[in-house]
Order: structure tokens, then C-alpha cells, then sequence
């Protein structure tokens, strides 16, 4: 597992009070009891943690802790803008 | 007796979701740690847009329950007017015709009482019986065509008016930023609406022909009350006027009781879910639209009205589920002989379904 996820997880875990290693990438935020308003909370420890910002809209996309992975790997490796001459 | 007509009436001042997000982030981001939690609520509420008695600048100017409670009187008159004016129009009545009226609002309060009010304005006639109801909140809508279906039974040849009108902008609160209130900021939205249900010897409930719009028969209503559960949702009362109480727990309470409620009334009724065609619910929220299709396993679509109506203007709260029946009514009325439920949930916790047949 990547750093970004190890992350991830562990903000998860954290905030649910579980234990990290009981959370996997294939785990669906309704199997960890997690609702629309924890969701919303983890967005900002993950977004403060990753120095990125999470579009509003996007958030009720997610349906796993992978897809969670995958838009912070996006959000995090975009590119630089290029500079103008 | 007979669901004669529906009319709807909103306030002119139309937004867009993120227009009132944004209005009310500039407004209370001095008062909380994280004002981006504003939008990031309001994007899962199931709300495209909202119709609001005034426009966005004139809320911060509206202070206490008094003055906001004195523009809500107001307000509540002219778009009750409106409402009943549709209604009645579509039928060919005027209000000389109506022997009783059932109003229903949980954003206001007033003695006289809003219908009163109408009266003075409207050529009712002074017999007219009135019954205000307060404080039941989303159930309203249900509960009082329950109730005005129970009046026409007992006065066959009458016509009962149901009005209800919510002007849940009026109840935004500066100085809560709970989780609770913003979701209701998010979610609940302005606008009134009027039903004329007809006693099984009017004119109206006997008329046959091809091209009218028919509206359905009430073949039965059941109120259901779930004891202990008043933290569910309602009003704290304060200095500042209605505080929003609404748990979380609400789409759960819908998920362990609609079903056992829907197949108890319908197997009174001799019929089961497989005979209802079509679905008229209060438009709850995401959550509870989404419970109700669960618990209940409902086809694909079969509460898009409902779904429609979130998007188009909020939550309405009693007047949801009326606005819902008019787009049922207007755009895609049952074929004769079938069956539909009405149904809405709200404050005590309770239920209340109505059984249609068209």
C-alpha cells in the first residue's frame, strides 16, 4: 500500500476511533458506518494533511476508501501550471 | 369523496443552490472554524434551486421572531391567495363554494390565524368552518387531506379547502451553525399550496368526462403516532424563534416502520404493494426519499415526482407533498381504476398515508 493510502487509512481511522488495520481500499464508507457528515469531516483532515482542496461535488462520488485513494493521488499529482514566457 | 384540484404558488425570488450557499457562507463565516462546511452540506441535499419569500440581502436585516414572524404573516397571506386562486380556478369554483378550510403551516404563527385573514380578503362565506393546524410539521400535507377527507365524509354534498403554506427561509438562525441547522438551510425551501376535496354528492366528485382532469378518489387514511420519538425532529422555541431539531436518525426511523405501516393499511384495504402504481411522497431530503425506496423495494423512478420536486424547490415541508400531488395530477395522472399512495412522515415521529384510486 502506497503512502498516500496508508494515510488515508490511517485519517479514517482516526476519526471513526477503528483500528487502521481494519480498513482496506476495497472497504465501501457504508461498511465502516461512515454517513455523508463523516465523510464531509474526514474531507477536511484529508485535505489540511494532502494540502489539496477537495471539490464540494465530489465528495458524494465516493463510494470506497479506494476512491478516496484515487482522487487524492489525482489531486496531489497534478500538474504544476506551466509557466508563460 | 374526491381529490378535485391542486394549485401551488412561489415566492418570485428564484435561486440557484450555490447562490444561497454562497450568501449564507458570507454571512456566518466570522461565526464558525470551517465555512466551507456550508456548501459541502448544501451539495448533498438533493436541491437544485429554491424559491425564497425575499431576496438573499434582505435575511441579515431580518432580526427576532417578531419582525420575522410579522413579514412571514404577510407573506403567507398573499401566496395562500395565489394558491387557493389556482386551485380553485382549475375547477371552476370560487371561494363562496367552500364550507370549511383546513390550514396548516409550522414557519409562523398567527391569531387570527392565516385562513381567517384569507377570509377577509376572499369571498368565503361567513359559515365557513375553519381549522387551523400547527405544528405538524412535514406530515401536514397528508394529515390534512386526512382530515378534510374525514370532513367531507361526514358532509357529503360540501367542499373542503386544504391550504398550506411554508415559508421555511423565515426560520434561518444567525446564531446556530449546528450541523442540524445548516442541513435545514440546505434543504427546505418556500412556497404554498391549495387541494379541494370534494364530498361524494358534489357536482365536482360526480363529474364524468373525457376531458377533464379527474383527480382521484380517497378510498382511506391511516395516521400511525411512534411513541417516544419526539427528539426526531421539530422546534426548540426561543427568544429568536423556531430552532431546527432534526436527527440523523430520521431516514432510520422511515427504514424500520414505513413498510409494516404501508402493508398493514393496504392489507385493511384488501390490496398489497404489487396493486400500487404509482407512489405521491413527501420530498424529505436524499435520505429519506432513498429509505422509502428501500424499505418499501419500489421500481426504478417510481418517486421521481418526488425526486423532482426536491430539485425544482426544497423541501416544502407540509406543502411538499401537495406539490407533489399537483405534478401527479397535471403531467401524469393514473389510469382509471388504479391505485396510488400519498404519504408523508414528520414531527411527534409519525405517518400519515392516504390511498387513492383514480
Amino acid at each position: 500500500m502506497n503512502e498516500i493510502a496508508t494515510r488515508c487509512i490511517d485519517i479514517i481511522a482516526k476519526s471513526k476511533s477503528i483500528p487502521a488495520d481494519s480498513i482496506s481500499l476495497a472497504n465501501t464508507f457504508d461498511e465502516l458506518n461512515i454517513d455523508s457528515l463523516d465523510k464531509i469531516n474526514i474531507s477536511f483532515e484529508v485535505e489540511e494533511a494532502f494540502n489539496i482542496e477537495i471539490p464540494d461535488e465530489a465528495l458524494s462520488t465516493l463510494r470506497t476508501v479506494g476512491d478516496m485513494v484515487e482522487g487524492v493521488t489525482k489531486l496531489t499529482s497534478a500538474p504544476a501550471p506551466i509557466p508563460t514566457p | 369523496m374526491r381529490i378535485a384540484s391542486v394549485g401551488t404558488a412561489y415566492p418570485p425570488h428564484r435561486y440557484s443552490q450555490s447562490q444561497i450557499s454562497e450568501a449564507l457562507t458570507a454571512r456566518w463565516q466570522d461565526r464558525m472554524e470551517e465555512p466551507r462546511l456550508i456548501n459541502r452540506l448544501f451539495v448533498n441535499c438533493g436541491v437544485d434551486f429554491r424559491n425564497l419569500v425575499f431576496p438573499l440581502d434582505v435575511y441579515e436585516n431580518l432580526s427576532g421572531f417578531g419582525p420575522t414572524n410579522d413579514a412571514w404573516i404577510i407573506a403567507a397571506v398573499e401566496l395562500g391567495e395565489k394558491a387557493i386562486d389556482t386551485a380553485l380556478a382549475r375547477v371552476g369554483l370560487t371561494p363562496a363554494d367552500i364550507s370549511a378550510i383546513f390550514f396548516a403551516s409550522v414557519t409562523g404563527i398567527a391569531s387570527p390565524t392565516i385562513d381567517a385573514r384569507l377570509i377577509n380578503r376572499m369571498p368565503f362565506p361567513t359559515s365557513v368552518k375553519r381549522t387551523p393546524i400547527f405544528g405538524l410539521g412535514c406530515v401536514a400535507g397528508a394529515a390534512g387531506i386526512s382530515r378534510a377527507s374525514d370532513y367531507v365524509r361526514a358532509f357529503p354534498n360540501q367542499y373542503a379547502l386544504l391550504l398550506s403554506v411554508e415559508l421555511c427561509s423565515l426560520t434561518w438562525q444567525d446564531n446556530d451553525q449546528s450541523i442540524a441547522n445548516l442541513i435545514s438551510c440546505g434543504l427546505f425551501g418556500d412556497g404554498a399550496a391549495a387541494v379541494v376535496i370534494a364530498g361524494s354528492d358534489t357536482a365536482l366528485a360526480k363529474r364524468t368526462c373525457a376531458t377533464c382532469i379527474s383527480g382521484p378518489k380517497i378510498l382511506d387514511t391511516r395516521s400511525t403516532f411512534y411513541r417516544h420519538t419526539e427528539h426526531i425532529m421539530g422546534w426548540d422555541i426561543g427568544d429568536m424563534g423556531f430552532k431546527i431539531v432534526l436527527s440523523p436518525d430520521v431516514p432510520k426511523v422511515v427504514n424500520e416502520h414505513l413498510r409494516g405501516n404501508v402493508e398493514s393499511f393496504l392489507t385493511d384495504n384488501n390490496l398489497a404493494l404489487d396493486d400500487i402504481s404509482s407512489y405521491i411522497f413527501h420530498s424529505g431530503g436524499p435520505k429519506v426519499l432513498e429509505a422509502m425506496e428501500t424499505t418499501l423495494n419500489l421500481p426504478e423512478n417510481a418517486l421521481e415526482a418526488s425526486w423532482r420536486s426536491l430539485r425544482e424547490v426544497g423541501n416544502l415541508s407540509a406543502a411538499s407533498v401537495l406539490a407533489v400531488l399537483e405534478d401527479v395530477l397535471v403531467n401524469n395522472p393514473g389510469k382509471p381504476g388504479t391505485y396510488s399512495i400519498l404519504a408523508a412522515m414528520g414531527p411527534a415521529f409519525c405517518s400519515e398515508l392516504v390511498l387513492l384510486q383514480w
